[in-house]
Parts: C-alpha cells; sequence; structure tokens
C-alpha cells in the first residue's frame, strides 16, 4: 500500500505558525481591561485562599455533607459515561467503516456518523445543559443526557481511530483464512483495541466527574452546588474540603484505571 | 501407548482463555454494583419530574429548535454581526491567554518535576520538589476550570484575564503531567552525554532537555488549546465575558434566536480553533 505522503513543512513553517499564535497572543492582551484586575479582596483575599487550603474543615458535619455531594456527582458521572459508552462504541464501529469494507452503499452511513459524532462534540457539556434542562426541566436526567450526547461523540471518534489504526497484516491474516469484516472485526480488532478503550474510558470517568461536578451551574446538586453555597457564605475552608474530595476520586479513578490496565496486559 | 512429545511452543493463532480470577470477579461485581446503584440513586431523584422523553418534552424541543434556528435567527443586522464579532475575539482571547499562560508555567516548574531532571543535586531536595510539583498537578487538574474560576473571581475581577487565569490553572496541571511524562520516557542519551563531558547540571538541561520540552509543549498548547476553546464558553458564565455569559442570559431570557446565533457562531469558532491546530501540530510534528 503506497505510503501518504505529507506536506513538507519546514522551519519556516513553524516559525510563522510561533509568529501568529504569539501576535494572536499580543492582540488578546489588548482586550483585556486591565484597570480592576486585582479586586478590593484581592489584598487579604490571597492569604484568606491559601490558609484555608492549608487547613480544610474536617468536622465530621461537613464531611457528611461532603460525602453526600460526592455520591451525588458520582452518581451523575457515572449514569451518563455509562451512557456515553452504551451509545458512543457502536456508533464508533459504524463511523470507522471497518464492517463495510469497500460495499459503497453503506458509506455515505459512516460518513453520516461521523459528522453526528463531531457535531455532538463540538459543543460542551454544560451548554448542552443549557438546552436540556430548557426542554426537559430541572431533572437528574436532563443533566445526564447533557453528559452523554457529547462523550458519547467523543468516544465514538476515539474507538472508531483505534478500529482503524490496528495493524492491516493482522486483519489481512484473518482475511485470507477466509474472515468477514464482521468476524474479523470480532476476533482481531476489537480484542486489539480493547486495553486502550479500557484506559481510555476510565479517563473519561475522570472527566465526567469534574463535569458532573460543575452542573450546579445549570441548577443541579453535587459538588459545585456545595462550592456555591461555601463561596457566597465565604466558607473557604468548606470550598477546600470539597476540592480535596475531587482530588480523591481522581486518585481512585486513576488507581482503578491502572489497576485493570495492568492485569488485563499481563 | 506411547506418550507424544509435548510442544513447548506456542501457536501464535493461539488465544490463551483464562478462567475469571478472583480479581477479575471481584472488579465485575464491584462495577456492576456502582452501575445499578448510580441508576437507582437517579431514579429515585428523579421520580415525580418530567421525564427526558414524552410528548411533553418533544413538543418544547420542538418549539425551542423551531426557535434557535428558525427564520428570525437568519435574519441579523450588521450591528448584530459586529456584536457577535465582538464576543468571538474576547472569547478567542480568552482562551489565548490561558493556553499561553499554562504552557509558560509548566515550563517554568518542569525542570524540577521530571524524575530524570535533576540527578546532579541532592536527594533531600530533589524529591520534595519533585513530590511537590507533582502533587499540584494533579490538584489543579483534579479540579475543573468553572470551580477554580468561582476562585477565581474572589480576587480578580470578572473578565477576560480572570476566566483566562483559571482556565490556565486546570490546563497547567494537564499540559504538566503530559510534559513531565514526555521528559521522564524521553531518550536519556543525550543528557548523560552532556553530564560526563562535564556539562553542569543547568547546562545539560539547557541543550539535552529544554529543545526536547518546547516542542512537545508547544503540541500540547495547541492539542489542549482546542479543548479550552470549548470550555472559554462556559467559564464566560463566571468571567461574565465573552460567548458563554451572553449565551447564559438570552437563554435565562427565552431569546432563543440569538441563543442560536450564539450557538452558530460557537461551533463555527471552534471548529476554526481545531483546523488551525491541527495544521500547527502537524507542521511541528
Amino acid at each position: 500500500m503506497p505510503k501518504r505522503i505529507g506536506v513538507g513543512f519546514g522551519l519556516n513553517t513553524r516559525l510563522a505558525w510561533v509568529v501568529l499564535f504569539a501576535l494572536l497572543l499580543f492582540g488578546s492582551l489588548l482586550f483585556v481591561d486591565w484597570r480592576h484586575i486585582p479586586n478590593k479582596n484581592a489584598g487579604s483575599g490571597f492569604g484568606t485562599l491559601l490558609t484555608a487550603f492549608l487547613a480544610p474543615d474536617l468536622s465530621i458535619e461537613n464531611l457528611q455533607r461532603v460525602t453526600s455531594a460526592v455520591w451525588i456527582t458520582v452518581s451523575y458521572a457515572v449514569t451518563s459515561l455509562f451512557l456515553a459508552a452504551l451509545i458512543g462504541l457502536p456508533l464508533g464501529v459504524i463511523a470507522s467503516g471497518v464492517v463495510i469494507g469497500r460495499s459503497k452503499p453503506l458509506l455515505p452511513l459512516a460518513i453520516a456518523t461521523r459528522a453526528w459524532l463531531g457535531l455532538t462534540r463540538s459543543v460542551h457539556e454544560l451548554i448542552w445543559a443549557l438546552i436540556f434542562v430548557a426542554v426537559v426541566g430541572l431533572s437528574p436526567v436532563a443533566g445526564i443526557a447533557a453528559i452523554a450526547l457529547p462523550y458519547s461523540g467523543i468516544i465514538g471518534r476515539i474507538f472508531a481511530e483505534r478500529l482503524q489504526d490496528v495493524p492491516d497484516p493482522l486483519i489481512v491474516s484473518v482475511g485470507t483464512a477466509g474472515a468477514n469484516g464482521v468476524q474479523s472485526l470480532l476476533l482481531v480488532r476489537i480484542p486489539s483495541v480493547l486495553p486502550d478503550t479500557i484506559s481510555y474510558l476510565f479517563y473519561r470517568l475522570e472527566c465526567a466527574i469534574r463535569t458532573a461536578s460543575v452542573l450546579s451551574f445549570v441548577g443541579l446538586g453535587g459538588i459545585g452546588f456545595q462550592v456555591h453555597i461555601a463561596m457566597s457564605d465565604l466558607k473557604f475552608d468548606t470550598v477546600a474540603t470539597l476540592f480535596y474530595s475531587l482530588l480523591l476520586l481522581i486518585l481512585i479513578v486513576d488507581l482503578m484505571s491502572r489497576t485493570v490496565r495492568s492485569r488485563i496486559l499481563s | 501407548m506411547r506418550d507424544l512429545p509435548r510442544s513447548t511452543e506456542r501457536s501464535p493463532y493461539a488465544t490463551t482463555v483464562k478462567l475469571p480470577g478472583l480479581f477479575s470477579l471481584l472488579t465485575a461485581v464491584v462495577t456492576v454494583g456502582l452501575i445499578v446503584s448510580c441508576w437507582g440513586f437517579i431514579f429515585a431523584e428523579s421520580q415525580g419530574k418530567s421525564p427526558l422523553i414524552s410528548g411533553e418534552t418533544s413538543e418544547r424541543a420542538r418549539l425551542i429548535f423551531g426557535q434557535l434556528f428558525g427564520s428570525e435567527t437568519w435574519s441579523f443586522t450588521g450591528s448584530r454581526v459586529r456584536e457577535i464579532a465582538r464576543l468571538v475575539a474576547d472569547t478567542l482571547a480568552m482562551s489565548a491567554i490561558a493556553a499561553a499562560m499554562a504552557a509558560i508555567s509548566v515550563f517554568v516548574l518542569l525542570p524540577v518535576a521530571a524524575r530524570t531532571n535533576t540527578e546532579g543535586s541532592s536527594r533531600f531536595i530533589r524529591i520534595p520538589l519533585y513530590l511537590a510539583a507533582r502533587g499540584l498537578f494533579i490538584f489543579t487538574r483534579a479540579v475543573p476550570e468553572l470551580l477554580w474560576a468561582l476562585v477565581v473571581v474572589f480576587v480578580l475581577s470578572p473578565g477576560i484575564f480572570a476566566g483566562g487565569v483559571a482556565l490556565a490553572i486546570h490546563n497547567f496541571g494537564v499540559i504538566g503531567r503530559l510534559g513531565a511524562d514526555t521528559v521522564e520516557d524521553a531518550e536519556q542519551a543525550p543528557l548523560v552525554a552532556l553530564r560526563s563531558s562535564g556539562a553542569s547540571e543547568a547546562q545539560s538541561y539547557l541543550s539535552g532537555v529544554v529543545p526536547l520540552i518546547a516542542r512537545q509543549l508547544l503540541t500540547f498548547m495547541f492539542y489542549r488549546w482546542e479543548v479550552i476553546i470549548r470550555t472559554t464558553a462556559v467559564v464566560g458564565f463566571v468571567a461574565a465575558s465573552g460567548i458563554g455569559y451572553q449565551l447564559r442570559v438570552d437563554m435565562n431570557l427565552f431569546r432563543y434566536p440569538e441563543v442560536g446565533q450564539l450557538l452558530i457562531a460557537y461551533v463555527l469558532i471552534v471548529w476554526a480553533v481545531d483546523l488551525t491546530s491541527t495544521l500547527v501540530r502537524r507542521a511541528f510534528k
């Protein structure tokens, strides 16, 4: 198979890009209104924040509140990721075009799926959430759908790319043994991309936890909701506890991802 | 009966089927248990609220989407175009400031964040610094941009700069981790050669590591820029600037044609940044 020859990018092209971005950056700084950047709190504010983060509020009462907020956020994250994988992985198979092979009539389907995945993931989860809440009203399912939609787009795209990138010799060898598109998908492509896909889903779980924690911006509960309350009460030590709970969640997901991955690969 | 010689070599086509061990069983039980209890909680929470798909919601969706992308959306005046252009410029400015700030601060911290860098210095300085840098990366990454924004606007006035700082804090953690991992995984030969030929620690860092990470950091910065531009719109909720802020205001006032125009502008700049970033990353490959 002929290797695709890329456009040759020389040092000049690189330099041009760097200069262009530098110009964009300087242009951007002109848009900033520099008059009131540090506001009236800034004098004591940094110190207050730093002290709070060094001494988070670990009272039983606060920990109970944080735990229930964490549970709400984790529930939103797990359910929306489950839904996103359920929708995104099959769409990824269709978008990759590996099953249909050279059958022309199904090609528009793959292209349409790719466009759909691209469109859903272009819009941020919270903007989807604004729309879903307008349509459905203030219900947890609106938040879950808002996360699941763009996440299915990104999961579908990544899965499609991985499936396409399976080395050709493997596919050809089962192809000559008589396997059709579906068989080579199930026997070769999916098993060989499974460990990476599982790692990726764990990474997405991490992202989903972060997104679910800010669903408070459209009016739903969870960690962000408690941060809002604590900030308006100026209880920065409670904010610190909530931030550390996110840190803990991300560390747990990271650990799970590593353990499962090493088990699968061994 | 004669024993057949056992083949010690396995056929490359043979797949090993392992029986589920205790670990796999435990993982499966925990995963299924977590998913089931989360769904259970969500079902309990949404009792008595409107379901996602019903006659009522599909009617409302038809109505809202009709207004979002109806004829009113497409009949805009010149002053409206200028208004949106200003919001687009603000959004782009915020994202560029954020991407650059994140990359520059990682560049400053990276000398201590990679295990392989500072072999010359004392262990009692090197290890605590390394742990502190890595800890800072994980913590800033764990908290989403919008929650950082809530804290940032306590000390900085809401605006492009405050939004940029909030975005930069989270992305500092993401780029920092990617950068430090790259330096640790990188080819050590140049560094070793420089050290053994008598170069000081600073000199060998400057000529052995910086050329590599400068290019990698640029690549990461542009890759993150794609993510940042999407998020810039929602950080505008808190930072009170750019497309996101106006989107939320118009949404709350049920001005759906205006929201539709902003959504179109938003998707267009997301695609423009994606395209630019892809081209730049290809140039730096």
